[in-house]
């Protein structure tokens, strides 16, 4: 077995206080892949919950890396706004969070905006060095 | 030498419960005794470990199991890499069997879940041996229409049953091959052969859990109520266990 030994992640599933804890965790590539596994967990833990005639919309999965630090959260209701079922307008929360995400977008804009001239002064440099080099090295 | 002939006329004990009590897989004990002798030089027994894939999917059959002990699955896979088990196969069945009639290459792949004991025997002397000893030849297809039966089942139950009922039956199925109320089963294991993620087959432990039926921690099943699980597990566990009692009862042991 020369497979790369991958990062393990544990979904535990959260009512309220109580929790269903995640001994064992899952073997997964990456951050992403975690947030899918997480996803159609959820998506599969309501039609399980309901046959168990329990309701999934007080459910949350909370998803630890493998210092059992949290990573995210996923309420099992989102997966019903994914689906575009439900949707309810940005909390506060989000609306800062897509502000301070647009105004470092900016940030970054203008940056590439500087880099790209400081490049060009550069190659125009270049270009008039080496037609200056090419002037000299001409035989008279 | 000597030691070799004593160890195989142990083994034949062995497979034919007779003078020593151990495990023997039920399909051997429908052979008679000269029958078996004649196959015995080409089995050879093995350990099966957990998670040991004995065949891969859609790949040669090699060699052909008869557990002795432990619980193995036949699972199909998806492109996807999805799976769900087809069958639950232990003692009381024959891996790679399908071989006798010409199928080169298993169409499923079977994954051992509790570990154990086989007889394992290479698949073109099985296939020989099945030629030669007629009876051997008439066990194997009874097992494989009885394979049929019950993949059968099987996809129905996973059709219609809840999770619940399914993992109930599955309990249950481990409990009758391991010959113990305890069984070392992991939530992977459980959640391949539920086709399920693992936190549902959480939910669904805790429920059984909760109702007093089974214990659960960390891959242990404790079966605490056999009456009431079986009311919880679907009719699936009666009729797959009736229909191996049947098959099995076509070659009871005949002395003569």
């Amino acid at each position: 077995m020369d497979a790369k030994i991958m990062p393990r992640f544990y979904f535990h599933l959260q009512r309220g206080a109580e929790s269903l804890q995640d001994e064992d965790g899952t073997e997964l590539p990456h951050w992403e892949a975690a947030y899918l596994h997480a996803f159609e967990s959820a998506r599969e833990l309501w039609s399980i919950l309901l046959e168990e005639r329990q309701d999934p919309t007080v459910l949350t999965l909370l998803v630890m890396d493998e210092d059992r630090q949290l990573l995210f959260t996923l309420p099992l209701v989102e997966v019903l706004e994914a689906a575009g079922r439900r949707r309810e307008k940005p909390t506060l929360e989000a609306k800062a969070e897509a502000s301070a995400l647009l105004s470092k977008n900016r940030e970054l804009r203008a940056y590439i905006v500087v880099q790209t001239q400081a490049v060009q002064e550069q190659l125009s440099h270049t270009l008039d060095l080496l037609s200056r080099l090419r002037d000299r090295g001409e035989p008279t | 030498m000597n030691t070799e002939i004593s160890k195989r006329s142990d083994d034949i004990a062995l497979v034919r419960g007779e003078t020593r009590p151990g495990p023997i897989n039920r399909w051997m004990q429908a052979l008679r005794l000269e029958d078996l002798a004649r196959l015995q030089p080409y089995l050879r027994k093995v350990a099966i470990s957990r998670g040991q894939v004995l065949q891969e999917a859609q790949s040669p059959i090699r060699s052909v199991y008869f557990p002795l002990s432990g619980m193995v699955a036949l699972m199909t896979v998806m492109r996807t890499g999805e799976m769900i088990d087809t069958a639950i196969i232990g003692s009381n069945g024959i891996i790679g069997s399908s071989i006798v009639d010409g199928s080169r290459n298993s169409f499923s792949q079977a994954v051992v879940h509790i570990p154990g004991e086989a007889l394992r025997i290479e698949s073109a002397n099985f296939v020989s041996a099945c030629r030669d000893i007629e009876r051997l030849h008439g066990v194997v297809k009874r097992f494989e229409s009885l394979l049929l039966i019950k993949t059968q089942q099987n996809a129905a139950c996973h059709g219609l049953h809840d999770i619940s009922a399914r993992f109930a039956r599955r309990i249950l199925h481990a409990e009758d091959l391991v010959g113990s109320s305890t069984i070392d089963l992991t939530q992977d294991a459980v959640s391949q052969m539920l086709g399920v993620r693992r936190t549902s087959v959480s939910v669904v432990a805790q429920t059984l859990q909760q109702a007093g039926l089974i214990g659960y921690s960390r891959g242990h099943i404790r079966v605490l109520d056999r009456a009431r699980l079986e009311q919880s597990a679907c009719e699936c566990y009666g009729v797959i266990r009736d229909e191996i009692k049947k098959a099995l009862a076509t070659f009871a042991y005949d002395p003569s």
